[in-house]
């Protein structure tokens, strides 16, 4: 193909690439923040609500601490909590998704109308109702986010189940004698996994965004340990006096959230799984 | 909903039972039981939560008590959980809650006030801000997917996209700290939070009413977005659009009388979904603008670990959200004959 002379083809952006571009950072801050953040997250640095400057690049907090040194520490403990949440979901609704498409009958009906049930919650009031039960202890509300986006998943993984059970390879596996198990591990999932892996991205976002949530509710990491969800509900404080103090955890947030749906969005392209992973999106429910 | 072929079994009418099943009314009467049953389940499964609190109801309700003896405490006790009707089986505490809850009696608040009276003071306000943000979200979502869908500048219909793309990654908080920022902050138009009823004062109302809407308006419209813009282009695809072109109709009688009727009707169930993120949304948004709602309540009662109060609001809005994604299912095989038949 011959090419006009000075229109050179553009190095190709893939959107995986690009969500992993925008999703470094945060990772590099959760694993070393002491390297990243130019103070201590506890430490009081400066006069309080500072604006931007060279000295602290977010401004200052209410009590004088640098903003961007506590936007960074808080990466951990955000990330920490949405990637074990969306694994605990993942894990669980693929599996009991996977199986009820596969086996189907009464266990299939049996979970999926379980599954309605925990549907017909709304996302937030279920994830602060379990809190108040359980406590506020960080496996609770990993939980408690897990457990309101497990329903969704199964429900997606059952239609991957469905379309795969009556593949050949499932079916020469059923005949040579291969067991449920076997069947699930070595043949449903390794094919169900593009699919899912799309899933998956899709939780991961809607676990930041989650996790953040009851963080602002103050229903997550308890002052004076930084979450990106607390550093903006001390912004609405003082929106008069320091407009700008909450734009850092603000953006934090949605850049992670939008580079795990980028990465999502890139495997889907990769794979070409357009099998409706829209279903998902729209059951894990926004925040 | 499907019935098995060994239910054919002739009734008087000479129908089989299946094909009742099958007929109009039949699969009313099979969906009104699907709606009992979810109903019945989300009831249970609170109830169920409920029973794996840290320390008995009773003692919850108790309280310290400092002036008691233990045995006077410990009398006071069982004649509660007698009057409580705890000494009972499990099924039997949760018919009596069902019932209770029936009829409006969802117990006493941590201070001793009526669950069903604080509830019901907050329910109007939570109504209000979540009609408005329906409404803004619908005109919002109509004028922007048909601008998208009709402007030939690949620009906008870029810029759209990514406005509607990056509203899907921003929680309630943030993009309502920005909207704070921009029209109470810094342009001075509206107040920060707060709330006034209508009755007292209509005009410092909708002011107050304004940002908390859009923000739940905004994502509302990103979704609804999604849909249309899909559905449009689906539907402008099809044979009957070109023959409406074909006899000479004008492009803005096609698209608004033929192609947005057609693409709008999917969206209907979009709105069922969306009342479900709705009521969590509001939890968000009314603790952001400090809105006196359920949202607030819930919140505020999860701090103060108000038991009964928490598990009235997640029951009533389970039960909400159940019946309203029943009914504009319903409504939708109403609209859609097409869908009537597939079923």
């Amino acid at each position: 193909m011959t090419s006009v002379a000075g229109r050179r083809r553009m190095p190709r952006v893939t959107p995986t690439g690009a969500g992993l571009v925008l999703l470094a950072p945060f990772v590099a801050f959760a694993l070393l923040p002491g390297v990243f953040a130019p103070y201590g997250p506890y430490d009081i640095v400066n006069i309080p609500l500072l604006g931007p400057s060279a000295n602290h690049l977010l401004g200052t907090d209410e009590i004088g601490r640098d903003l961007l040194s506590r936007v960074v520490f808080a990466s951990r403990n955000d990330l920490l909590v949405s990637i074990m949440s969306a694994g605990v979901a993942f894990t669980l609704g693929t599996v009991f998704g996977l199986l009820s498409g596969y086996i189907g009958g009464i266990f299939d009906t049996v979970s999926m109308r379980t599954v309605d049930v925990f549907l017909s919650f709304p996302t937030i009031v279920m994830a602060l109702f379990l809190i108040t039960v359980f406590g506020r202890e960080t496996w609770v509300q990993v939980l408690a986010i897990a457990l309101v986006m497990t329903p969704s998943t199964a429900r997606f993984a059952r239609g991957e189940g469905l379309v795969l059970r009556s593949r050949g390879y499932v079916e020469a596996s059923k005949v040579s004698g291969g067991g449920r198990l076997h069947i699930l591990f070595r043949h449903l999932l390794p094919n169900a996994m593009p699919t899912l892996l799309v899933a998956a991205s899709v939780l991961a976002s809607a676990a930041v965004l989650i996790a953040a949530s009851l963080s602002y509710l103050g229903l997550g990491a308890q002052p004076p340990t930084a979450s990106w969800g607390n550093i903006l509900r001390s912004a609405y404080g003082v929106v008069y006096d320091a407009p700008l103090f909450g734009i850092g955890p603000g953006i934090a947030i949605s850049v992670v959230a939008g580079a795990y749906v980028l990465i999502g969005e890139g495997i889907r392209r990769r794979f070409h799984t357009d099998r409706n992973t829209a279903l998902i999106s729209r059951s894990v429910g926004r925040v | 909903m499907t019935v098995s072929a060994g239910t054919d079994v002739p009734t008087r009418q000479g129908r089989t039972a299946s094909a009742i099943w099958r007929s109009r009314s039949g699969r009313v009467a099979v969906q009104f039981g699907q709606l009992g049953a979810v109903l019945v389940a989300v009831s249970l499964l609170t109830f169920l939560i409920m029973q794996a609190l840290p320390g008995s109801a009773v003692d919850n309700r108790l309280g310290p008590l400092p002036g008691f003896t233990p045995e006077e405490r410990e009398q006071l006790r069982q004649s509660l959980i007698v009057s409580l009707g705890l000494d009972r089986p499990l099924l039997y505490q949760y018919l009596l809650w069902v019932v209770k809850a029936l009829q409006g009696d969802f117990g006493l608040t941590y201070q001793g006030l009526e669950v069903s009276e604080l509830v019901g003071s907050r329910i109007w306000a939570t109504v209000e801000l979540g009609m408005a943000s329906l409404l803004i979200s619908t005109v919002l979502s109509l004028v922007v997917s048909m601008f998208a869908y009709r402007t030939r500048s690949r620009a906008a219909r870029g810029g759209i996209q990514s406005f509607v793309t990056v509203l899907f990654v921003m929680p309630a908080f943030w993009l309502g700290l920005l909207l704070v920022i921009v029209f109470a902050a810094q342009l001075q138009w509206l107040p920060s939070a707060g709330y006034t009823a209508f009755s007292d004062d209509a005009r410092k109302n909708l002011e107050f009413l304004v940002l908390p809407a859009l923000t739940l308006a905004l994502p509302q419209m990103a979704l609804f977005f999604r849909y249309l813009n899909a559905g449009l282009r689906d539907v402008s695809r099809l044979p009957f659009v070109t023959s409406c072109r074909a006899r000479g109709l004008s492009s803005l009688l096609v698209d608004y009388r033929h192609v947005l009727p057609n693409a709008a009707l999917p969206t209907i169930t979009v709105v069922g979904l969306v009342a479900g993120s709705l009521l969590s949304g509001l939890v968000i948004v009314e603790s952001v603008f400090a809105w006196p709602g359920m949202g607030m309540l819930l919140v505020d009662s999860v701090g103060r670990k108000d038991y009964n109060t928490v598990a009235a609001i997640v029951l009533i809005t389970s039960v909400a959200y159940v019946v309203v994604a029943f009914l504009v299912d319903f409504i939708y095989q109403l609209v859609d004959p097409r869908i009537r038949r597939q079923a």
